[in-house]
């Protein structure tokens, strides 16, 4: 290249091309000390192009639940259980390959599912995968009453109330007078060692319950 | 020594673009793609976008937009998807060239942050693969009107450019596949050879009714599992060795089709299979598709022509 303004423009460009491959590079590896001062000091290169590939990483070995229960503010013993995540997977299932319907429902039910579980569960290991000291249901109930006060908590759990009044409004359950409680379960898949056995009871495990509380609160 | 060799490559990467043929293919099939998912998703867009949707969403930049954040989003969606929607087109149409390729790769991230619980793989690869297409010159096929002949310092810095987004396109490709392999093998599930046992059961990836009588069949949940490892780690090894280039590719779109058909992971996959063309030499390529040209315009006319 003659002209010097190409020759810098040149340059520059390998020069980003090496730093930009590095940087991308450290975020794709394990958790390391480089991919930490990355993460702290440029958040938004993280955000656009730090993308983590982790589809399967380790895969469920449960099948999540999650349960509205809604009663009666007069009459308590009166309540209505209704399980979403089951029936939205059959569904789905049921309409492959033309169900984009039904996956755009799973994709935002099952994104915040999981979101209230990371929330709840980022300072202890669940029920699920290890011995807990405090009951689950205490470690839960304090667990909710820390995160009170956290914006992307609240907007989760916002959502499953949203489409709790969408489910119950198809299922023709007025919501007036009425108040939710939010269940979130594991069932735990088979295991691998005992695929044949049939007489195998899949276990549920609770990993997230609100208290009840009446709609519009 | 070292100079010398940096000379090389230094030369070769201004000498041409070595991939122009596939990056022209690349943009129209991507910008094929976009369209394809905002046709099956048309009937969910208030849904994801509008007054139906039932996701609150986190805070970002659309929450401190000065005229009310995702309110004014969810009632003007449909302008935004109308303007989406013509710049594809214009894209696809190599119109507005790296204008056109800027503003896509803009409006894309505008719309995966629109409602980011619906973001998947697919969907991130291919926003990458906008970003690196900005700086390509994918503009010497399937454009509305050629370009004009540039002067030869402008033209080896294009040259530059181009060959850099294709490598960082197949780079990105292979730190996917790395990245994924090295958290697999960290996993003990994976370890053990147990998770595509795990996986093909997840209720919400159940893709066809024959999963449970696969899952149950451990030699394949064993061969699924390794084979996936060993794929995903020698990939980004392997890719580089031409003779290791044809297996390679053709294991990748099997793995790929069986995602897509087991697992019901759909979007995801074209995109992945889509950037493999870029490892092929640019001169098979442009044959490839000079035969497929010269199929269709005989079955069509009954004349055999040489274009392009």
């Amino acid at each position: 290249m003659k002209n010097p303004f190409y020759r810098i423009l040149s340059y520059l460009c390998i020069g980003t091309f090496f730093l930009y491959w590095a940087g991308i590079f450290i975020l794709a590896m394990p958790s390391n000390h480089a991919k930490k001062i990355i993460i702290s000091r440029a958040p938004r290169f993280r955000n656009i192009f730090g993308t983590t590939w982790r589809l399967f990483t380790p895969p469920s070995t449960f099948n999540d639940r999650l349960y509205f229960i809604v009663r009666d503010i007069t009459r308590p013993d009166k309540t209505d259980t209704i399980e979403v995540l089951e029936n939205i997977s059959l569904q789905k299932q049921h309409n492959a390959p033309f169900n984009q319907r039904e996956n755009i429902i799973d994709h935002l039910v099952n994104n915040n599912v999981l979101n209230v579980k990371l929330t709840i569960w980022s300072n202890k290991k669940k029920p699920a995968e290890g011995l807990s000291e405090t009951k689950d249901s205490l470690y839960i109930s304090n667990a909710i009453a820390a995160f009170t006060y956290n914006k992307n908590y609240n907007a989760y759990l916002s959502t499953l109330k949203n489409y709790a009044i969408i489910v119950l409004k198809q299922r023709q359950i007025d919501t007036t007078d009425k108040e939710l409680k939010i269940v979130i379960t594991e069932k735990k898949t088979r295991p691998f060692n005992q695929m044949s056995n049939t007489n195998l009871l899949s276990k549920e495990t609770l990993v997230f319950e609100t208290p009840f509380k009446p709609f519009g609160q | 020594m070292i100079q010398q060799q940096i000379k090389y490559y230094w030369h070769r990467l201004q000498l041409e673009n070595y991939k122009c043929f596939y990056l022209a293919f690349l943009r129209v099939a991507i910008s094929c793609w976009l369209l394809k998912e905002v046709c099956i998703n048309w009937g969910s867009m208030d849904l994801l976008y509008g007054h139906s949707g039932f996701v609150v969403s986190k805070n970002n930049f659309i929450n401190r937009l000065p005229t009310g954040g995702f309110l004014l989003v969810k009632n003007y969606y449909l302008w935004f998807m109308a303007t989406y929607i013509a710049v594809i087109f214009l894209n696809m149409a190599g119109t507005g060239r790296w204008f056109t390729a800027l503003l896509l790769f803009a409006l894309q991230c505008a719309l995966q942050k629109m409602n980011s619980s619906f973001v998947n793989g697919g969907d991130a690869l291919a926003k990458l693969i906008l970003f690196y297409l900005i700086f390509a010159n994918s503009y010497q096929y399937f454009v509305l009107c050629k370009q004009k002949n540039r002067d030869n310092d402008k033209r080896k810095f294009q040259n530059l450019l181009s060959n850099l987004a294709a490598l960082s396109i197949m780079l990105q490709l292979c730190i996917a596949y790395f990245s994924s392999g090295l958290a697999k093998i960290m996993e003990p599930v994976w370890w053990h050879g147990e998770a595509t046992y795990y996986a093909l059961s997840m209720e919400r990836y159940i893709g066809t009714p024959f999963n449970k009588y696969i899952v149950q069949q451990r030699w394949l949940d064993y061969a699924s599992n390794y084979g996936t490892l060993l794929f995903e780690l020698l990939f980004p090894l392997l890719i580089w060795i031409k003779k290791m280039r044809k297996p390679l590719l053709v294991a990748g779109i099997l793995f790929h089709v069986c995602i897509y058909i087991f697992l019901m992971i759909y979007g995801f996959e074209v995109i992945f299979v889509l950037t493999y063309g870029l490892f092929l030499p640019n001169r098979k390529m442009q044959d490839f598709g000079q035969k497929m040209k010269s199929y269709f315009w005989r079955n069509k006319t009954g004349v055999a022509t040489g274009l392009y």
